[in-house]
């Protein structure tokens, strides 16, 4: 009986150390396609009609289109930009978020006040809609989408990363800075960062994948990525045109290319929890 | 007892307030001319300064804050840009059909979670690996894509269910209104045939909608089961004789249940943002394809609306369940006597 | 030295027909971690039996086991608990299930979380009576209810049955936790630490219910605690327990009188007993209990130990009969010097050492060597 337990505890290590290699596998994988994909934009978007709605082949992995083009060329592209867009939001939108964060925990009591409650105002609004309304009043296209995007998660970094920071306060290493007399930017840098910077990074994997599906979807409405850019979520609204009439693989391939490396994020992020022990937060 | 829910009252305003500034601001501060979308780019000078007397656009900003807000609460909520339709009309007419899949939908995403999430905090092991899976794929699905996948399999292909057709084969006529809500009305008219149609109709747009509430429930009260699980009253119900998956159910889950209605504003979250990404595809008479419609023709007074409208339901319904379950969890009353 | 292998029955076999709770060999391990080891005991009915040993000891998973809720890492790797005769070490859950409740009940730690904080107490009480009794009527639920929280002292029960949990006070919850535990007149209540939560007053008001329901009702009870007070004024026999075996066994009177263990001995010394004045510090037992990953050879306790010789860290003691009572029995080689040394009351004399300085020790010839000392310091 003593024996029997010993190794389901081994097992389930392994398969949480399996998890990791799963993902990052995914990850590095993606990001491979993604360099492919953006070296060969020009490619994927060479209209060839005589080519057009090929099912999945040897030479066409995922088919093509109506114009003629390789689905799998532009799934491709797609993993590119998805992956640059969704970095540079995670980013932008982290920084932003640290700053606001930094700013509720070492400022005046009523600043804090101030910034959570316009944190929570924005909050109100589903993400993707918000990110749309900012998106339609700049003007369509993906990097205003972006913008959008970057608008709806910076309340959503700062809240979190905010409990960190009003955490920070009572360290010793802040209380002691701000005996000695460092200067609030110099102790927002050098020591409230640092301290953050695990929660900051959790954060960043947590919001990636949701940043990915919210550009999609802004594109599928069509404020996002405009035709003819190869973004999953526009080649998911071409594919809707063409599934009817049976061409399923227009729709389907980038949608599949989407769920993967939204799991492949979800499955990073749930083990960069486990690891830093950070509390399971759902946003 | 009355001074929480005056505290929380109160922030739920200044929330609102907030809110509508934040709406108004990406509606009138940031670039972009909405009388220049209304007339069009070939319109003379003329007519653009019209409209925009008109728009009330000369005001100062101030003054035009306070016309949308009062408009936004008298229920006023202006005229399409782009054909001149009463807004508060058109949401007000396509609002039961949204109603309908959202509820469905929910439904469908609560008896799902609550089975999965019991029965997998219940037996660890490869179920629980299995619920895990399931939930970690349901997060990433894109609800638009699903619906495509749907689509392709039980319509194009085994041709079980019906394609996008809105919520009635077109021969059909809907039954007469009572609840707005096809299904009911269809029921509570002895309509068999309309009702198992309009119920067709709901399979696939449902499920699409279902997807991420789902996966989201499915998580939360998996985490909220197993951390109930964990408590010393489950040994001492175990101890009165009561069986493991007695105490899971009668016990665990409706510790576990509690704190996940909480969130309710997330999965409310979900069903409005599913909605815009779905209805269309399924050529669905809801508000979400009026928004994608009023996108696609820039006409600002329709999403403002919309968008403005889902933050106020969003926030009210926060407000609602927090003060039910305030009342309904004895945990969060002892809580509130002691603060 | 005396026999190295452990006698396999006890020392002084009991009526057998007469007892409730028989334990047998009981070894009890978390993954490949013995955490109980070798317990055998035997409660007889309406005995009060208390298991005294500190925190880690390995006594609440004891109770765990006796009663079949070991947590899922947990299992018995070998011998028997019969309840009433029936061995339950090999049960399934349902017919398990069927016992619990009915002819054996818990007592759990702590009272604050011991009960369902979202359902009314009322329903926690109907839920024991309804799972072994079926048919029982709503009427005779009810009454029965406020017949049991009466029994316990819970004043106005019919009204305060509808309350929930966060209602009561933390000893108000314990005295529930209680009628529960002899709702169905149960043959044995196992209690684990039952008034460690609660303050002084309301621990002996608790003691004073529990301890006049089982008289009346003829239960018997297992006590466990580390508490040796609670344990003089309730039991009848003690066993105390150490890194997760039982060292010492013997009538609550005879330990009191002649603890024959060095652990029982530092357990007593360390309890501010009546005879002893304020000015005198309390003793402490040096050191910390061993990992149970990395027992010491030989006696688990040596280390630790003022008493210990040599051949204490070889050969593990065996039980060794003490004293007048022919049930008492301790695992210390040196059992009987220890049973000479030990009266309390008039500890001045032969006593070892009051003060814990293993050095300071010169009535017993024991020399602690040097390569343990350190050990025992962290």
């Amino acid at each position: 009986m003593t024996t029997l337990t010993r190794p389901k505890r081994v097992l389930a290590r392994r398969s949480v150390d399996g998890q990791l290699v799963l993902a990052l596998v995914m990850i590095a994988g993606f990001v491979v396609i993604a360099v492919v994909g953006l070296f060969m934009q020009t490619q994927a978007n060479t209209v060839n009609v005589a080519d057009s709605l090929q099912p999945p082949s040897a030479e066409h992995l995922f088919g093509t289109d109506a114009q003629g083009r390789s689905v799998a060329l532009r799934v491709a592209v797609g993993s590119g930009i998805a992956i640059v867009s969704a970095t540079v939001a995670v980013l932008v939108g982290g920084a932003l978020g640290l700053i606001v964060a930094i700013a509720c925990g070492l400022g005046p009591r009523w600043l804090d006040a101030v910034l959570m409650r316009l944190a929570d105002s924005v909050l109100a609004f589903p993400q993707l809609l918000l990110a749309l309304a900012v998106t339609m009043a700049l003007g369509t296209g993906l990097i205003t989408a972006n913008i959008g995007i970057i608008v709806t998660v910076v309340p959503v970094f700062a809240r979190t990363l905010r409990a960190e920071a009003l955490r920070s306060r009572n360290e010793p290493f802040v209380e002691a800075a701000r005996t000695i007399g460092l200067s609030l930017p110099r102790i927002a840098v050098r020591h409230v960062t640092p301290y953050l910077s695990t929660t900051l990074i959790v954060q960043m994997a947590a919001n990636f994948g949701n940043v990915v599906l919210i550009l999609a979807g802004l594109s599928f409405i069509g404020v996002g990525a405009q035709p003819p850019t190869a973004e999953w979520g526009a080649m998911i609204t071409d594919g809707l045109q063409n599934a009817l009439t049976g061409q399923w693989w227009i729709g389907v391939a980038p949608g599949l290319a989407l769920v993967l490396l939204v799991i492949a994020v979800n499955l990073l992020t749930d083990q960069l929890r486990h690891r830093f022990g950070a509390r399971q937060r759902m946003s | 007892m009355p001074t929480y829910i005056l505290r929380q009252v109160l922030g739920v305003l200044q929330t609102l307030l907030l809110s509508s500034i934040i709406s108004f601001a990406v509606l009138r501060l940031l670039p972009g001319d909405p009388a220049r979308l209304i007339v069009g780019p070939l319109a003379g000078q003329a007519a653009l300064d019209a409209v925009r007397e008109q728009l009330g656009l000369n005001d100062p900003v101030i003054v035009q804050y306070f016309d949308y807000v009062g408009g936004f609460l008298t229920g006023n909520w202006g005229y399409s840009y782009s054909n001149g339709a009463d807004v508060t009309a058109v949401l007000a007419a396509r609002l039961p059909a949204t109603i309908e899949l959202a509820l469905y939908a929910f439904l469908f995403a609560l008896v799902v979670a609550i089975v999965v999430a019991t029965i997998a905090s219940y037996r660890r092991g490869i179920v629980g690996a299995l619920a895990k899976f399931f939930s970690l794929i349901g997060l990433g699905t894109p609800p638009f894509w699903l619906a495509l996948v749907l689509l392709l399999v039980f319509s194009v292909n085994l041709k079980v269910l019906p394609g996008p057709s809105g919520r009635l084969t077109s021969f059909l006529q809907p039954p007469p209104t009572i609840t707005g809500l096809y299904t009911v009305d269809a029921l509570l008219s002895g309509n068999v045939v309309a009702f198992s149609d309009a119920l067709a109709h709901l399979v696939l747009p449902a499920i699409a909608l279902a997807v991420i509430p789902c996966a989201f429930l499915t998580r939360l009260l998996t985490a909220n089961l197993e951390d109930a699980a964990r408590g010393a009253f489950v040994t001492v119900v175990r101890s009165k004789g009561v069986s493991r998956w007695s105490t899971h159910t009668r016990h665990v889950l409706h510790n576990a249940l509690l704190p996940t209605v909480s969130s309710s504003g997330v999965v409310l979250a979900a069903l409005i943002t599913g909605s815009v990404l779905v209805e269309e595809i399924f050529d669905w008479p809801g508000v979400g394809q009026v928004l994608v419609q009023g996108i696609q023709r820039q006409d600002f007074a329709v999403v403002q609306t919309f968008i403005l409208l889902s933050a106020v339901i969003y926030v009210l319904v926060n407000l609602l369940v927090d003060v039910v379950v305030g009342f309904v969890d004895p945990r969060l009353r002892l809580q509130r006597a002691g603060s | 030295m005396s026999t190295l292998t452990p006698p396999a029955a006890l020392p002084a076999p009991t009526d057998t027909t007469d007892s409730v709770l028989e334990v047998e060999n009981l070894h009890v391990a978390y993954g490949s971690t013995q955490v109980v080891r070798d317990v055998s005991f035997r409660v007889r009915r309406a005995e009060k039996v208390g298991i005294v040993g500190e925190s880690g000891s390995g006594k609440s998973t004891l109770a765990l086991a006796i009663v079949g809720l070991l947590a899922s890492n947990g299992s018995v790797s070998s011998g028997a608990v019969r309840v009433l005769g029936r061995d339950t070490v090999g049960l399934s859950d349902r017919e398990f299930d069927r016992i619990r409740g009915r002819d054996l009940s818990l007592v759990f730690q702590d009272p604050l979380t011991s009960l369902d904080p979202v359902k009314t107490i009322g329903h926690q009480i109907a839920e024991v009576l309804k799972e072994h009794t079926p048919k029982i009527s709503r009427a005779r639920i009810r009454e029965r209810s406020i017949e049991l929280l009466n029994s316990v002292g819970v004043s106005d029960p019919a009204s305060r049955l509808n309350q929930y949990p966060h209602e009561y006070s933390g000893g108000m919850r314990q005295r529930v936790l209680i009628a529960i535990a002899i709702a169905n007149d149960p043959a044995v209540l196992i209690a684990d630490e039952p008034t460690t939560a609660l303050d002084v007053t309301t621990q002996a008001q608790v003691l004073e219910v529990l301890d006049s329901l089982v008289d009346r009702l003829g239960i018997s009870v297992v006590l466990i605690t580390h508490d040796l007070g609670v344990v003089s004024e309730f039991c009848d026999r003690v066993l105390v327990m150490y890194a997760g075996r039982v060292v010492e066994s013997s009538p609550a009177a005879s330990l009191f009188a002649h603890a024959s263990h060095p652990y029982s001995l530092a357990l007593l010394d360390s309890l501010p007993l009546p005879g002893r004045s304020r000015s005198e510090p309390l003793a402490w037992i040096p050191g910390a209990p061993p990992a149970m990953t990395d027992l010491p050879t030989g006696c688990s306790f040596s280390p630790r130990c003022t008493w210990a010789v040599d051949a204490c860290s070889v050969v593990a003691p065996p039980k060794i009969m003490v004293g007048a009572a022919d049930d008492h029995w301790s695992e210390c080689h040196r059992a009987e010097e220890v049973a000479a040394a030990a009266p309390v009351a008039e500890a001045a004399s032969a006593a070892p050492p009051e003060s814990p300085a293993p050095a300071g020790d010169p009535a017993p010839p024991a020399t602690p060597t040097d390569d343990r000392t350190p050990d025992a310091s962290h």
